[in-house]
């Protein structure tokens, strides 16, 4: 389900003689028709998963089944049978996350020579569709709100627009779109939902993949410029890259007449840190916040400092399953801790310096994402604080060295720049940061920099292997 | 919804045709191979105005570019050699136009035998190049580098790459192609220097089971019929031609295939130059970033070893090639010898 990839699109328009001769069969039967529409497009993502990955496939079905029996039984039960009916349910749906993406992790921490399961694979899209579904049973076992149709409840599951990516979606949100769901052409839809995708694929293929060719976490590079620039290049390119996939799925929702969540906001247009954890990955801050941080007591608890620090620690620990993800995830929430606090005391940035104190900070703190190897990150933060790093010469010697695409940043970092630069522009101009993309010429001009732009190699979508 | 769709084709269609003008005009690879092509050119003439004496025109792939020293060999043999190679990349046909312009009655054509069993046919970069250098057709006539197979490889071509690369060359002083900077000399007399190290840790020595499946493979008809025309059209020109195994970093037992080839082009009219590595060799330490691109010092030394054949008209005879394969296990046909 990679939209980056020619294979994907071309499966969509083979579904479209179906979808066409479907509709025209039943063109007098509304219901069967919406039934066909909802079986089809169940049909659709589970073949597109398991197309992808047969045992990703097997794995979602059982995450799936478990949580649709077990909400089915507590349906039938008591309030308080059915929230104790979550504590054997959460962790039992966890299980294959925990297994897939943790169980080595996990051994590492209790014994150093652990070499076992190291090289499992991380089934596709665990990490959404696992906590989309919790979501779903909190929702439904706690609020003892009524269970939907087993068909309705599956494509909300395994809608494939945004299944392996994201964004993580509600109940009250989805669900009773797609059970209204229907694959007719609708050219408002189309307008509506073609220019995300332009921009969602100008966002991945002509930013985010020339980002990923011109840098590299598997050394130290020595020169505490060379560092930054790898900072500031992964900046971009996990930006691109994850809101590059979110803004296909929604354009492709759209398209259906299906409204996603949006899951960047322009995240780095962000003047403080609170803002841009507002704008970045919405949907699963969203869900730490509402499943997390608010049952832990929120704001309200004079412990909401910890909890914070916790739920940002956690948050980082979805990311990835290693030391230098929960480093990251903390630091975030120490930030955002030290943010409330000096706010709380009436102190505020004025605008351009918090953008750039936010920015620099979110520059700094991906090198944690970036890179796993403890060696190279100790490495890399002692040469940051070492005057004598910071030597130009050195640093253009390198260059020299370096691969004949470590060229890239000369045109893309500023490129970079400009889009976000566009998206502030839209923001103030539109009160939305994508609005000035979505303009009939802006999609013209994409269309032109992807096939000029996009490189010879591409990279699969980054959030695929979360 | 119209004006999205009409934004969009006129996006995809200038897109493409940025690109095909981009691949057209500045392909890093076509600059190369023409800045190569140029020196070999200024290197003939130098070569003819200094003496009236045949020449052989060596012409292959870039095992040729980065391995044979024309300079040198004239040096140290006085073997009068026109390096007139550009890359695999544009096809034998092609790589023949370019010998066509430099060869004069009394010259040999040497041919490098990069691949016996793959068809090497035009690319759309050799035809470019051939288009470029205007009037050479007598390989390539009728072969229009617009068809919709090459169109579709210009199309798949990455114009922002090829820019970082002339970027970079023009930052760094170096060749605007994928070795940069410090990585790449090209040399006067048409040949270029490569410095890098990669193939130290290369532990790229294939099984013998290698060879036995590549005899098995039949020898191109392409590549049969491409080198016969190669051979007539040079011999109409008053020129002789031969062929030359090129060496590569691979295990000893590939000696076997290409002896199996050299016997074959021996058959066929073609002599091939007697070289006892035949082809192979094992020592990474030799190799520059690929498993046929020689560093310097190495490059040299190869090229006293072909200007030697050269100069003493040694080319294998065709029962020292079938006593080879027979004492290898093998018949003159390719298959293996029954006990």
């Amino acid at each position: 389900m990679d939209f980056s990839t020619t294979e994907f699109w071309l499966s969509l328009l083979g579904a479209l003689p179906i979808v066409l001769g479907g509709n025209y069969l039943l063109r007098k039967k509304d219901d069967a028709k919406q039934l066909f529409h909802k079986v089809l497009t169940l049909l659709l993502s589970i073949t597109l998963l398991g197309v992808a990955s047969l045992p990703s496939l097997i794995i979602f079905l059982y995450v799936t089944m478990l949580a649709y029996g077990a909400c089915k039984w507590g349906e039938q039960r008591s309030a308080r049978a059915s929230k104790s009916l979550l504590w054997v349910l959460i962790p039992l749906l966890l299980l294959p996350l925990l297994y897939y993406k943790y169980a080595y992790f996990i051994g590492t921490c209790l014994q150093e020579e652990w070499d076992t399961l190291k090289h499992l694979i991380i089934p596709i899209g665990i990490s959404f569709y696992t906590f989309q579904i919790i979501g779903f049973c909190i929702d439904t076992l706690i609020r003892k709100v009524p269970m939907p149709t087993w068909l309705d409840y599956m494509n909300f599951s395994s809608f494939f627009p945004q299944i392996v990516a994201g964004p993580i979606e509600r109940r009250d949100e989805l669900l009773p779109q797609m059970q209204r769901i229907r694959l007719e052409y609708n050219s408002a839809h189309m307008q509506a939902g073609v220019p995300y995708i332009i921009l969602g694929l100008f966002f991945k293929l002509a930013l985010a993949d020339n980002l990923a060719l011109s840098y590299s976490p598997q050394y130290s590079p020595g020169t505490a410029i060379q560092i930054w620039m790898f900072n500031l290049i992964f900046t971009f390119r996990i930006y691109f890259d994850f809101a590059g996939y979110g803004l296909t799925a929604y354009g492709l929702a759209k398209c259906l007449g299906i409204t996603l969540r949006m899951n960047f906001l322009s995240p780095y247009t962000a003047s403080n840190i609170t803002d841009f954890w507002r704008r970045w990955h919405t949907s699963l801050t969203t869900w730490f916040r509402d499943y997390i941080y608010f049952p832990l007591g929120g704001n309200r608890t004079k412990r909401w400092a910890i909890n914070l620090l916790l739920v940002f620690a956690i948050s980082g620990l979805w990311h990835g399953a290693g030391w230098n993800f929960i480093l990251w995830g903390s630091i975030s929430g120490l930030a955002l801790i030290i943010h409330k606090s000096y706010k709380q005391m009436g102190w505020r940035l004025p605008g351009i310096v918090g953008w750039g104190v936010t920015f620099g900070f979110m520059v700094f703190i991906w090198m944690f994402f970036y890179i796993n190897d403890a060696n190279i990150l100790t490495q890399n933060l002692h040469t940051l604080i070492t005057a004598e790093a910071y030597d130009i010469p050195r640093f253009i010697a390198h260059q020299k060295l370096s691969s004949a695409y470590a060229g890239m940043p000369v045109l893309f970092i500023p490129l970079s720049f400009i889009v976000v630069a566009a998206e502030f522009i839209s923001q103030r101009t539109q009160h939305d940061p994508y609005k000035l993309f979505l303009h009939p010429f802006a999609c013209g001009l994409m269309v032109f920099l992807i096939i000029f732009l996009q490189p010879a190699i591409q990279n699969q979508f980054i959030y695929f292997a979360f | 919804m119209k004006k999205y769709l009409i934004s969009i084709i006129i996006g995809a269609v200038l897109g493409y045709a940025a690109i095909f003008a981009f691949a057209w005009y500045s392909n890093p690879g076509q600059i190369v191979w023409l800045r190569l092509l140029e020196k070999s050119e200024q290197w003939e003439q130098h070569l003819r105005n200094q003496s009236s004496a045949p020449c052989h025109i060596i012409i292959g792939g870039s095992e040729i570019s980065f391995s044979v020293a024309p300079d040198y060999i004239l040096k140290q043999t006085g073997v009068r050699v026109i390096n007139a190679s550009t890359g695999a990349g544009s096809g034998l046909l092609c790589n023949a136009e370019m010998a066509l312009r430099h060869i004069r009655p009394g010259d040999n054509v040497v041919i490098s035998c990069l691949s016996m069993t793959d068809a090497m046919a035009p690319t759309t970069p050799g035809l470019q190049l051939c288009i470029k250098k205007r009037g050479l057709n007598t390989f390539t006539d009728g072969l229009i580098p617009f068809s919709p197979h090459h169109l579709k490889t210009t199309l798949q071509g990455d114009p922002l790459g090829y820019s970082y690369f002339m970027a970079r060359a023009i930052m760094f002083n170096g060749t605007p192609y994928r070795y940069m900077g410090k990585e790449a000399r090209m040399q006067d007399s048409g040949w270029i220097e490569l410095y890098m190290d990669l193939m130290k840790e290369c532990k790229y020595l294939p099984e013998f089971r290698r060879a036995n499946t590549l005899l098995k493979r039949p020898i191109s008809g392409y590549m049969q019929s491409s080198f016969r025309r190669i051979k007539q059209v040079m011999e109409q020109r008053g020129a002789t031609v031969c062929a030359h195994i090129p060496i590569s970093l691979q295990h000893a037992t590939m000696r076997t295939v290409c002896a199996y080839h050299a016997l074959f082009l021996t058959r066929m009219g073609i002599p091939v130059l007697r070289d006892e590595r035949l082809g192979t060799c094992d020592d990474n330490t030799q190799f520059s970033d690929t498993f046929q691109h020689l560093k310097p010092e190495a490059a040299r030394a190869n090229s006293l070893i072909i200007a030697q054949a050269l100069q003493n008209k040694a080319y294998w005879s065709e029962d020292e090639l079938i006593t080879y394969l027979h004492a290898h296990g093998w018949t003159a046909d390719g298959t293996p010898l029954t006990k």
